[in-house]
């Protein structure tokens, strides 16, 4: 039983780690600004097909244009805040989150179809030639661009921890979050450090829509199940959290991977709607987060 | 509630038209096109009840037409119970359903019962899209189901129609039914508490306001009318299938529909409906079909800048061209405020 | 004033994580009473009121009202019980008119359109907004607001109410004005009323006693005159600087 279960334990640990990291962006903005993104999943999608076509476009594997597509996707992320969340925010007195759910469901919706009309609905992926690569560690075989993937995602995770504990820029985010009123007092400019939250979530997505274009299938659609999962990982690490959005990652990364073996491949997303359901009835505020008052 | 003489006027005008339209144009192409218009006008309408009424967003609510879809055809093929009982009980389990669903999500802020309603209806698309069968009744899965025909399709009493001119007869009634429906919530306490829930629902239940309950009430009216509206859709093309109505894409042109029509108001999801339906049409005339998503991108992009520059819908734009005519109770306007917790 | 007890704290604490926000408070509001509820900010005033009114559950200790004890039910059973309150942060009822918005109150007692009306257009006559009653709430001054935040409260007919800081935000003679009017509420309708204060001018003219709250603790009570003389007050209101230079 053990053995069976050891390859769909690792391999859900390895995709654990970067269900983690793409949810590390959603658990930032979303306790930064209270803001929903309900595009989340499908700003991952436009980075993978953008990942997808250097590659088959020119050449340039995903592992070298990661940093490319990051920064595009920086920029991306501090258009979409300027143009559109920071105008709502600043028109709503009483900054209700309705507005930027209806805004940012209208962008998730724009943008699969988009896809969907200039790509089609076919899956793409960028086969590398690492892709296929594996390394038996006794029974088990470990896939090097999975691998590489968890690994990358833990470091990048611990950089953002870093930079977010240590900078003027992390403190001011930490202090908004916390405390919108008095960090105002105190001369923060709100607006500048919500961009600066957006463009790093939006990062985030460059970095792992990157490393996992050379060995998943992205499709116009395939957003709205990241956002559920993200958002599922929020709930159970705590809203803001940073080593609450690894672990809750870890956690439904697993559980997808261990339920697979007892049930269709396409139940997947079933799963994932079992584990909401259930960390909203047995701990809404969040398993790893702290309750707010 | 009092209603203007010129608003009794201009209804009994329009509705004079609605009745004489199938006379009027004599053309079945142009007679579905009313029909689809009107179909989604009923549906965003439902939509409105919950998410313009009480501002609780769903973009899974097509899960309500499955439901209702399912359930009756399941009922007619079975037990030979004619679909207009069986939309009834489809509306109750609809109902029941959207119910046991608020209970644990609407206890929390607006975007997890979003979330949910878009986790749910996938979830039971899946449910329907991989088992043949559903409590051992044949369901067929992706295949979906045939509604048999009574009598070669002529037959009033199972809602099956030879022609066009009664189905639109049929959808035109329970658009009346649906905005009869809004309009006497809006005037009501039940309506005002929606109202008080949506602003902010810390200071509704301060004034009594049992706000889970409240909501839990507006969700079982909006899943029960909705699952009306999946009958008819049903019987329309005589067709169950669950890409179709249990698809992401109906699920997001209701609340689509009805926001940039304008959230909360008895017209909005109506001229939503004028608007954005016809662009369906247009695309299929430019593309015939080749190019997939071609209207939903034009949704998209519309529904932004609606929210961005003219958040009450384009129902406002009749508003400011009235001049200083915000008055209670028949007052469509909503100024910003809409928040949820 | 008199003797009834209204409502009444038995050892009332609320813990967040290991913090305490409200420490162990013992305190009680007599029938027709102004009582003010001071202290420095994050002191822990609004979570007692979360307390009170139900928005909060106390991690130990037993709120009655009357007889009654009230611990933990929800904010609506609060209300309907009898206890009203208001928000630091007034927000109207946007997509309704001023009446409309009382009306809201209203409907706690009653179905009917018709009688939630009548008691509305009663309060708003009382809290002097019958002019603006058809105006929309969107389009109100911060000072109406204010007015209209109170009059919903007010049409739940409430024995209790706890108002927050209903002056922040006010110039002086807006802030007079209100406090004529709540004055007025307890002579005309017998509520008793418990309000958080920063203005100690509001609080000295309101008040029949003064309760000062300091990092969740109850650290002086008594009569208005003579808190503010409490030299453990003027620590915590104004610092250890001022406490000394006074000496």
């Amino acid at each position: 039983m053990l053995s069976q279960l050891a390859q769909p334990l690792l391999s859900g640990t390895l995709m654990g780690g970067v269900y983690g990291l793409i949810a590390l962006g959603l658990s930032l903005v979303f306790g930064v600004m209270r803001v929903s993104n309900f595009a989340h999943g499908d700003l991952l999608m436009i980075a993978m097909y953008i990942s997808v076509a250097l590659w088959e476009g020119f050449g340039i594997s995903p592992y070298v244009s990661i940093f490319g597509v990051a920064i595009f996707m920086f920029f991306v992320g501090v258009f979409i805040q300027k143009a559109a969340i920071t105008p709502i925010l600043k028109s709503e007195k009483e900054r209700s989150p309705l507005r930027l759910i209806l805004f940012t469901v209208g962008l998730s919706i724009f943008l699969q179809n988009l896809v969907l009309m200039i790509k089609g609905g076919a899956p793409v992926t960028a086969t590398v030639p690492l892709s296929t690569q594996t390394l038996p560690v006794g029974d088990l075989i470990v896939s090097i661009p999975r691998l590489l993937a968890f690994v990358l995602s833990i470091v990048i995770t611990v950089i953002l921890w870093f930079f977010i504990s240590k900078t003027d820029t992390g403190r001011a985010m930490r202090a908004v979050s916390q405390d919108r009123e008095t960090s105002l007092l105190m001369g923060i400019n709100e607006y500048k450090t919500y961009a600066i939250a957006f463009g790093i979530g939006t990062v985030l997505l460059g970095l792992a829509a990157s490393m996992v274009s050379t060995f998943l299938y992205a499709f116009p659609t395939m957003g709205s199940s990241y956002t559920l999962r993200s958002y599922v990982i929020v709930a159970l690490g705590g809203i803001g959290s940073i080593p609450g959005a690894m672990i809750g990652g870890l956690v439904v990364g697993i559980i997808e991977s261990i339920s697979a073996q007892f049930m269709p491949a396409s139940y997947s997303e079933v799963v994932i709607f079992i584990i909401f359901i259930l960390v909203l009835v047995i701990k809404p505020s969040g398993m790893f987060g702290k309750e707010r008052k | 509630m009092k209603i203007k003489k010129s608003t009794r006027i201009i209804i009994l005008i329009v509705g004079l038209l609605l009745l004489a339209f199938p006379q009027i144009v004599q053309n079945d192409y142009y007679i579905q096109t009313a029909i689809m218009i009107a179909f989604f006008a009923y549906m965003a309408s439902c939509w409105n009840i919950l998410g313009g009424l009480a501002g609780q967003i769903s973009f899974g609510h097509s899960v309500y037409a499955g439901i209702g879809a399912y359930t009756s055809t399941l009922l007619f093929i079975y037990l030979g119970i004619s679909p207009w009982l069986g939309m009834l009980l489809g509306g109750l389990l609809a109902g029941v359903i959207a119910v046991l669903i608020g209970m644990p999500t609407f206890r929390l802020q607006g975007t997890y019962y979003t979330l949910s309603t878009i986790a749910f209806l996938t979830v039971v698309r899946i449910l329907v899209l991989s088992n043949p069968t559903i409590l051992g009744l044949e369901t067929r899965g992706a295949q979906g189901m045939i509604i048999p025909l009574v009598n070669g399709g002529d037959s009033p009493a199972n809602m099956q129609f030879l022609t066009k001119t009664p189905i639109y007869y049929v959808i035109i009634i329970m658009l009346v039914v649906v905005a009869a429906i809004t309009n006497y919530l809006k005037n009501s306490k039940t309506g005002y508490y929606f109202s008080a829930i949506k602003t902010n629902q810390d200071a509704a239940a301060a004034l009594g306001v049992n706000v889970s309950r409240y909501k839990l009430i507006c969700a079982f009216i909006s899943a029960f009318l909705t699952a009306l509206g999946g009958t008819f859709y049903a019987q329309l093309a005589m067709y169950v299938d669950p890409s179709t109505l249990l698809g992401n894409e109906m699920g997001q042109q209701f609340g689509i529909i009805a926001i940039v029509g304008g959230r909360g108001t008895i017209l909005g999801p109506i001229i939503g409906s004028l608007v954005l339906v016809p662009l369906q049409e247009i695309g299929r005339a430019l593309f015939g079909g080749t190019v997939q998503g071609f209207h939903l991108v034009l949704y998209g992009l519309i529904m932004m800048i609606i929210v961005l520059f003219l958040p009450d819908g384009l129902v406002s734009l009749f508003k400011k061209l009235k001049p200083k005519n915000i008055k209670k109770s028949t007052n469509v306007n909503q100024l910003g405020a809409n928040s949820e917790q | 004033m008199n003797n009834n007890i209204v409502l009444k704290l038995d050892q009332v604490s609320k813990h967040y994580g290991g913090v305490a926000a409200v420490d162990d408070v013992s305190l009680q509001l007599h029938e027709g009473e102004i009582l003010g509820l001071i202290g420095p900010n994050g002191a822990g005033k609004t979570t007692l009121f979360n307390c009170i009114a139900g928005y909060t559950k106390p991690s130990s200790g037993e709120i009655y009202l009357g007889e009654k004890p009230i611990t933990g039910l929800k904010p609506h059973k609060i209300c309907k019980l009898g206890i009203g309150r208001t928000f630091q942060i007034v927000q109207p009822f946007g997509d309704l008119s001023v009446l409309e918005n009382v009306m809201i109150g209203a409907f706690c007692n009653t179905n009917s359109m018709a009688r939630a009306k009548e008691i509305s257009e009663e309060i708003l006559e009382l809290t002097k907004l019958s002019h603006k009653k058809n105006d929309h709430a969107n389009s109100l001054t911060i000072v109406d607001r204010k007015q209209l935040e109170i009059a919903r409260a007010l049409a739940t007919k409430p024995r209790i109410l706890l108002l927050d800081e209903v002056m922040a935000g006010l110039n002086p003679t807006e802030s007079a004005q209100v406090s004529e009017m709540v004055k007025g509420i307890r002579d005309e309708m017998n509520i008793s009323l418990l309000l958080i204060e920063h203005v100690m001018s509001v609080i000295m003219y309101l008040s029949d006693c003064v309760c000062v709250l300091d990092h969740g603790e109850l650290i002086a009570q008594g009569c208005a005159e003579d808190v503010t003389t409490d030299e453990r007050v003027i620590k915590s209101y104004l610092g250890e600087k001022y406490a000394s230079r006074n000496k």
